[in-house]
């Protein structure tokens, strides 16, 4: 950040002169890229956005990001008619030359915006970041060329976002209780909102077939006798502070809790913490391991946008099952049959119980990380210090992910099947994601 | 106005020397956050200490000391607190009240304590009068150190042993959202598994024993759970029976108790016998006539805001969901919102607070009801605002999240009381609601003199300069208390009672005053509104009356005096003991009614709704069309000139023939009417289809639930053998898709075959689109063909119901339709197809419910009766301000958006909320993420004018229920219904000359409780009978043994055994019979 800064003097002091030779290179700063990625990250935590629906905003100005980067000379594989209803993206003219870097991440603020609601947070942003590009110095036909281009691709990434069934969704039914249901999902405390999203599998997918094309088994049928194993898994939860290691089992689900939208309450007074997504908290550890792996422009926007594609399919996935399965949370059942005071560590978040969609998502994430940086692949995850959390060390992205899920159990969210299924869910949409997308 | 001649004037501290001020401050270890009622406030009293002649006045301090201040005429006050010795500096007092406790004639002062203050407990302090302008505290000695967490306190005789009783209100320990809505009423505080410093909550009532009071709250039946946040405890005689009742207000999610007194030492809670609907943060509360009426009636404040746009940015309602897990738990019908219910004949209140316009204050403490103008109708004061705005939605979404992570940022530990400096502060003119003597209040804050911003909390109101009219003292957060001046000139009466031995003010008793046929009422008892107490004198504000017919006391032992007091402005005592027994009067005369109607046993399955909930799968809309049942069908189904019966059944329900056999029923055609069990009957009419001179049935399918490609949303018709066995018609009807709401069959060709009207409310899930509706022509043998209407006919609205009726005199009938978001239309069959008929109708938009027709002024012609929405309903709609709803695809996303707006003028804003809107239209949230941000935006600020003006739209400007006069050639003259018609909806009317003098009565019911919670529910009517005056005015009888609680979706005639009946249908029970006595 520091080198870059003084760069960028420097270049500033020779601005006036004759156009920068190096200027592509010059401008290919990865710092860049992560910064603008955790833009979008803080402006989802303000904007307030759902899991599923955060995934989606990850998505699409990553892959718009990329699809410019891919048409570059470094010729990398292009997503179109890789990604569901993705056509031919718009290439620059011949002959005609383009800052790649600064097109793509005019590209990425472009779809961005159009994706989150505090526009001015980005443009702000937008600014800071267009001065720098500006110092690269640049000729001013490469500028505006490059900034067309960005915009080209983007207009055509949002067309195609657009038709991703996500408007539509929204006037679908909500989640309808049903109270003679005993095992149905129901609202829980302490806000009591609706499930979300009932509907997030009918969005198209990205790589993907379907929704449903990595349904796991069913959930453990619903009973409360005392020797059946649902019965069994609800005490696992009911019990699973109680460990000798309990502190840090509370550390472990507080660091991965990831819950975009907490309601404190006490007596009149409400007020909502925010913390980054599940997806969120994958998108900042891919930003330590391209760091880390000291990513090129291209390379560090490649992992970005599999990772991105791995999650948002990964979210799918799992809301199909949720809503397949419409599970109880641990929560509603331990207050309503075993103990009507205890509490999750966790605040239960507000969608059915089956699978874990940390367990799913983080599973997909690690795989593609470990994909594209090796399986040992050791790091300090620090990104949710900005959130009061410590630093947590691991050896892998599968060892970061187990601990992902398991924290669910932990944070008295999720029966222990939620968290083995999802993972597996989660490797099967990772593996498929490895094997047909090609970047 | 000068405020010089406004009725109040503040007194200026200068002149009175009071200048207390409740100064609350939070620190890191006291704040909003670790204390529930950090910002509740204080109280005050008014009572005469030291016997001069000149109410003296108490203030209690939550932080600082409380203060007691000698009255010494003039508005001038001496503060003697600290001589006096009753400062309870360490204390956080709340509540307080004045009362002759050791029966020497002097006023104690009784001080409850809340709050944990470090080194002090929080037992409630009793203030004996040394009657030296010193006082003496000695709760311990008396039994009354209760150390819970005591809101308020009320002295009161509720066994008539003659001796004072205490009700202590205590507010649970208990962090609220623990309790995650479960209902633990009857888990008395001791008995819950939580620690022992947390068990202090639960009510109290005390029984005096002579020199100790013992508790017997368990033993009368007073709950005494922690789910209890009680904030007002109002005493009074609820049922008219002459022994006190208790009304008790809970914040939170806990509903509000209403104790009937037993007469036996015991209470009984029953508040859903009287009472359909509550506020549900209850506050502070009175008890008081505003009808004059004789009867108290009962005002409970809430903490909803009166400005749409503060609305938006400060209210969250209940969602379905929500709202439906309370009711389910036993929390009961409750709504933000304050309620006034009014008392009834049959002591069944009445919520009227939208009609009166009282139903928003915001953030609401104490409520009194008084005559404020003296002008014999009592007013309302409420007292609001709260010191922080605890519930501001952008805070609860954004600011406070910044504020805690720019503190996670800078490495701070999080402290949360820190944010409370962050959040908003608005003070807020208290509410001043001037009764019009009509069951409706006009704002006055400002006419008056009160509108001055403030955060108030306890009122109290006391004759402070003995010049015949009320003064008001006010306890504000963190600014200079009030004394307000009341400079009324009208007539009054003033009077002061004395009362024996145990109970020497007399608490408890009555005073009625007659004047001019109204009954001016007052009880005596001085604990009201909120943490206050108000002087024992009552005043009588008699406006311009010159004359008073006669003063009835009936004293706390029951017995009553009657006083001819003739002059007004003066001043009377009566002193118990030393009563004349000439004055003695027995009003014990039982005086029962001979009513019009008798409910009579009817055994028919009940009508049983399906659990749908038509929000899950309809955004934005106001209330379910799903239950529109049920229908009957009365006709001589078998020929042996009896009334039979169609009974409609609801999704899952079969429908009910019902053959009558001498007077009795018996159902019939069970097996067909089984296998038809799936289809919402919603529409119900017999007539003869195939002319073979039997009554057939035509079945309308409704329920909002079946998409239009299922078949079970389509009309049946049944035809009758002649002998009342039925068999479905296959192909006789034309296909009909949509929610049915009316059959109407009539000749309209004259070629002696009965066609049909058939009207749809909705095609499903389509609210605010008019659907098309139909007329179908008989082409004999039963079949019935599509017949081609023009289309401001077909496509008219939203229909609910229609009539055929002969407007032009000419022995043919013209059809009228009504229903929601429209006019009632009128159509003309000219010989070759329909015609619209403009009348002065065709501007009245209105949610019509119903419509009938009668010769209600005898003058030959046919008069209309229509049913509207009421007046009573949470929002406004008039000719320049109207509802307006805007239909169309404004996300191109293939489905409609319906946005419903209410205008002021100006722009049309949307009624819902910001969460509720963007949820359908999330694009939204780019110019509105914030809440204030919304809260300003009309529809034309959220959508470009292209889209608007492509938007289909309809309005709604009129909303009471009326009558309209025939003057022939389809002109009309409109009258409303009487007042309490307008009290709810009217779903069904059915004219009728109940009392055979030769004019057209009407019966009529209502009800809607289909609304999502923020617009409450409509439960004013018990059904009407309204009687005609022979010229077409009407008159509603109380006691007409017509009670009918629910929802009423039909009312017919019929005749068993040659007497009239008649049979009331009820949305999801079972219907009612009435013999008609006449």
């Amino acid at each position: 950040m520091k080198q870059f800064a003084s760069l960028i003097c420097l270049l500033v002091f020779f601005s006036c002169e004759k156009p920068n030779p190096n200027y592509q290179k010059d401008a290919a700063q990865t710092e860049i890229i992560h910064r603008t990625v955790k833009q979008l990250s803080d402006i989802i935590v303000h904007d307030i956005f759902s899991p599923p629906v955060a995934s989606r905003v990850y998505a699409y100005p990553i892959i718009a990001a990329y699809e410019v980067m891919a048409h570059s000379e470094n010729k990398a594989t292009s997503l179109e008619g890789q990604l569901k209803g993705l056509s031919a993206i718009p290439r620059p003219a011949e002959d005609e030359e383009v800052c790649y870097p600064l097109a793509s991440m005019i590209a990425y603020i472009k779809v961005g915006k159009a994706l989150i609601f505090s526009e001015e947070k980005m443009t702000t942003f937008e600014e800071e970041i267009l001065k720098e590009f500006e110092a690269v110095n640049m000729p001013s036909d490469v500028y505006k060329r490059s900034t067309d281009y960005g915009n080209k691709v983007a207009d055509h990434i949002l067309d195609w976002a657009d038709k991703d069934n996500y408007k539509e969704t929204r006037t679908y039914p909500k989640f309808s209780i049903i109270e003679d249901e005993i095992y149905r999902w129901k609202p829980t405390p302490p806000a009591y909102m609706t499930g979300i999203e009932p509907h997030w599998k009918e969005i198209r997918p990205f790589v993907i077939k379907s929704a449903d094309q990595f349904v796991p088994p069913p959930p453990t049928e619903f009973n409360l006798k005392e020797n059946s194993l649902f019965y069994k898994e609800l005490m696992e939860v009911y019990h699973a502070l109680e460990a000798d290691n309990k502190e840090e089992r509370v550390e472990i689900a507080s660091f991965w809790d990831c819950n975009p939208y907490v309601m404190n309450q006490t007596g009149h007074v409400m007020f909502a913490t925010k913390k980054i997504t599940p997806g969120g908290h994958w998108q900042g550890i891919t930003a330590i391991a391209s760091k880390k792996a000291n990513d090129d422009f291209l390379g560090t926007l490649k992992a970005y946008c599999m990772v991105s594609i791995a999650l948002a399919d990964a979210f799918i996935s799992c809301w199909d099952e949720k809503y397949r399965s419409n599970l109880i949370r641990p929560e509603t059942v331990i207050n309503e049959h075993i103990d009507e005071n205890w509490k999750p560590a966790l605040q239960t978040p507000p969608f059915p119980e089956y699978t874990s969609g940390h367990s799913v998502i983080s599973t997909a994430a690690a795989l593609v990380l470990t994909h594209l940086y090796g399986d040992s692949f050791s790091f300090d995850d620090d990104v949710e210090v900005e959130y009061g959390l410590p630093v947590r060390s691991f050896d892998s992205f599968v060892e970061a992910s187990q601990e992902a899920a398991i924290s669910r159990l932990y944070g008295g969210i999720h029966y222990r099947p939620a968290i083995d299924n999802g993972v597996q869910q989660g490797e099967k949409v990772g593996q498929y994601i490895i094997k047909n997308l090609k970047l | 106005m000068d405020s010089s001649k406004k009725l109040f004037k503040e007194v200026n501290s200068s002149h009175s020397g009071v200048d207390f001020i409740n100064e609350v401050h939070n620190s890191e270890d006291f704040n909003i956050f670790n204390y529930r009622n950090f910002y509740n406030g204080g109280g005050v009293a008014i009572g005469d200490v030291n016997n001069d002649g000149l109410p003296d006045v108490f203030f209690t301090s939550n932080m600082g000391a409380n203060r007691l201040y000698l009255n010494e005429g003039d508005f001038k006050f001496k503060d003697i607190s600290e001589t006096a010795g009753v400062l309870d500096e360490n204390k956080w007092s709340t509540g307080v009240a004045m009362v002759d406790i050791n029966l020497d004639g002097y006023l104690d002062i009784y001080v409850c304590n809340a709050g944990y203050r470090k080194g002090s407990k929080q037992n409630n302090t009793l203030y004996i009068n040394n009657k030296d302008l010193t006082f003496t505290e000695s709760a311990s000695e008396w039994g009354l150190d209760e150390e819970g967490y005591t809101t308020h306190a009320s002295f009161f005789d509720y066994d008539k042993d003659g001796d004072l009783d205490l009700y202590i209100l205590n507010n649970s320990f208990i962090p609220v959202n623990t309790l995650n809505y479960s209902n633990k009423r009857n888990l008395r505080a001791k008995d819950w598994p939580v620690e022992e410093f947390l068990k202090g909550g639960g009510d109290k009532l005390l029984r005096n024993d002579g020199n100790t009071f013992v508790d017997v709250s368990e033993e009368s039946g007073i709950f005494g759970s922690l789910i209890g946040f009680g904030l007002g405890v109002t005493i009074g005689d609820v049922n008219n029976d002459k022994w006190p009742d208790i009304y008790v207000s809970n914040d939170f999610f806990e509903r509000d108790y209403l104790y009937i007194n037993d007469k036996n030492g015991k209470f009984k809670e029953d508040l859903p016998s009287y009472i359909d609907h509550i506020s549900h943060s209850s506050m502070g509360a009175d008890m008081a006539d505003i009808n004059n009426d004789g009867l108290s009636d009962i005002f409970v404040t809430d903490m909803l805001p009166i400005d749409p746009q503060r609305r938006k940015k400060n209210a969250s309602f209940d969602d379905i969901n929500l709202f439906k897990l309370k009711t389910k738990s036993g929390f009961y019908n409750q709504y933000m919102q304050n309620t006034l219910q009014l008392n009834s004949v049959d002591n069944r209140f009445k919520e009227i607070s939208n009609f009166a316009n009282v139903a928003a204050s915001d953030w609401s403490w104490g409520a009194l009801m008084f005559d404020m103008d003296n002008d014999s109708n009592t007013d309302i004061y409420v007292c609001n605002g709260i010191y922080k705005d605890v519930v501001d939605l952008d805070f609860i979404d954004f600011f406070a999240n910044d504020v805690v992570s720019k503190m996670a940022l800078g490495g701070k530990k999080e402290e949360l009381f820190n944010i409370i400096e962050k959040m908003p502060s608005t003070p807020i003119v208290n509410n001043v609601f001037r009764n019009n003597g009509d069951l409706t209040f006009s704002e006055s804050a400002q006419e008056w003199g009160l509108d001055k911003e403030s955060f108030s909390n306890g009122a109290a109101y006391g004759d402070l300069d003995n010049d015949g009219d009320l003064d008001l003292v006010v306890n504000n957060v963190n600014q200079q208390s009030q004394i307000f001046k009341n400079n009324s000139s009208a007539n009054y009466l003033r009077v002061k009672l004395k009362g024996q031995e145990k109970n020497t003010f007399a608490i408890g008793a009555k005073l009625k005053l007659y004047v001019e046929g109204k009954i001016l009422l007052k009880e005596l008892v001085p604990n009201r509104g909120f943490q206050s107490s108000v002087d024992y004198t009552s005043i009588f504000g008699l406006g311009e009356y010159e004359k008073i017919d006669s003063l009835i006391v009936i004293w706390p032992d029951g017995k009553e005096t009657k006083h001819m007091v003739e002059a007004v402005n003066q001043d009377i005592e009566i002193s118990q003991s030393e009563i004349n027994s000439s004055l003695f009067v027995d009003s014990n005369k039982s005086t029962t009614t001979k009513t019009l109607l008798e409910e009579v046993p009817f055994k028919i399955e009940a009508h049983k709704e399906n659990d749908y909930v038509d929000f899950y799968y309809e955004r934005n809309i106001p209330s379910m069309y799903s239950q529109e049942g049920p229908k009957i069908g009365v006709a001589d189904l078998n020929g042996d000139g009896q009334s039979d019966i169609y009974f409609s059944g609801a999704k899952g329900q079969a429908g009910q023939f019902m053959l009558s056999s001498n007077g009795q029923f018996v159902q019939s055609e069970k097996d067909l009417l089984e296998k038809l069990k799936d289809f919402e009957d919603t529409a119900v009419a017999f007539f003869d289809a195939d002319s073979d001179g039997d009554q057939d049935l035509f079945v309308g399918s409704g329920g909002n639930e079946q998409l239009a490609h299922n078949p079970l949303i389509a009309d049946r018709l049944l035809i009758n053998d002649g002998k009342g066995n039925y068999d479905l018609s296959k192909d006789g009807l034309p296909n009909n898709r949509m929610n049915t709401s009316a059959v109407l069959p009539y000749d309209f060709d004259g070629d002696e075959l009965i066609d049909l009207f058939v009207g749809n409310l909705n095609l499903t899930r389509t609210y605010g689109v008019s659907p098309n509706c139909f007329i179908y022509k008989n082409l004999g043998n039963g079949k019935f063909e599509s017949f081609e209407l023009p289309k401001e006919m077909r496509t008219v609205g939203m229909i609910k119901d229609a009539a055929w009726i002969d407007l032009m005199g000419d022995d043919k009938k013209e059809l009228v339709v009504v229903g929601e978001w429209m006019a009632p239309s009128i159509f003309q069959y000219n010989g070759e197809g329909f015609v619209k008929v403009e009348s002065s109708l065709s501007k009245l938009y209105g949610f019509w419910n119903s419509v009938s027709t009668a010769d209600i002024d005898k003058d030959g012609d046919q008069d209309l009766i229509l049913g509207n929405i009421g007046k009573n309903v949470s929002f406004k709609a008039e000719e320049n301000d109207p509802l307006r709803i805007f239909v169309y695809d404004f996300d191109q996303n293939g489905e409609f958006d319906k946005i419903i707006t209410y205008s002021d003028g100006n722009k049309n804003y949307p009624i819902f909320s910001k969460r509720e809107l963007t949820e359908q239209l999330p694009i939204l949230k780019k110019k509105n993420l914030m809440h204030k941000d919304f809260a300003t935006k009309g529809i034309e600020d959220l959508f470009d004018k292209k889209l608007l003006d492509a938007a289909s739209r309809k309005g709604v400007s009129y909303l009471p229920s009326c009558i309209a006069i025939n003057n022939g050639q389809g002109n009309f003259k409109i009258k409303e219904l009487p007042i309490d018609v307008q009290l709810s909806c009217v779903n069904a009317i059915l004219p009728i000359d109940i009392d055979e003098d030769g004019d057209e009565d009407l019966v009529i019911g209502g009800n809607n409780f289909d609304f999502l919670p923020q617009f409450s529910r409509l439960d004013a009517s018990r059904g009407h009978l309204l009687i005609n005056d022979g010229k077409g005015n009407f008159e509603v009888l109380n006691q007409t043994g017509l009670s009918v609680k629910g929802e009423v979706q039909d009312i017919k005639l019929l005749s068993i055994n040659n007497q009239r009946h008649i049979l009331v249908g009820i949305n999801n029970e079972s219907p009612k019979l009435f013999k008609i006595l006449k």
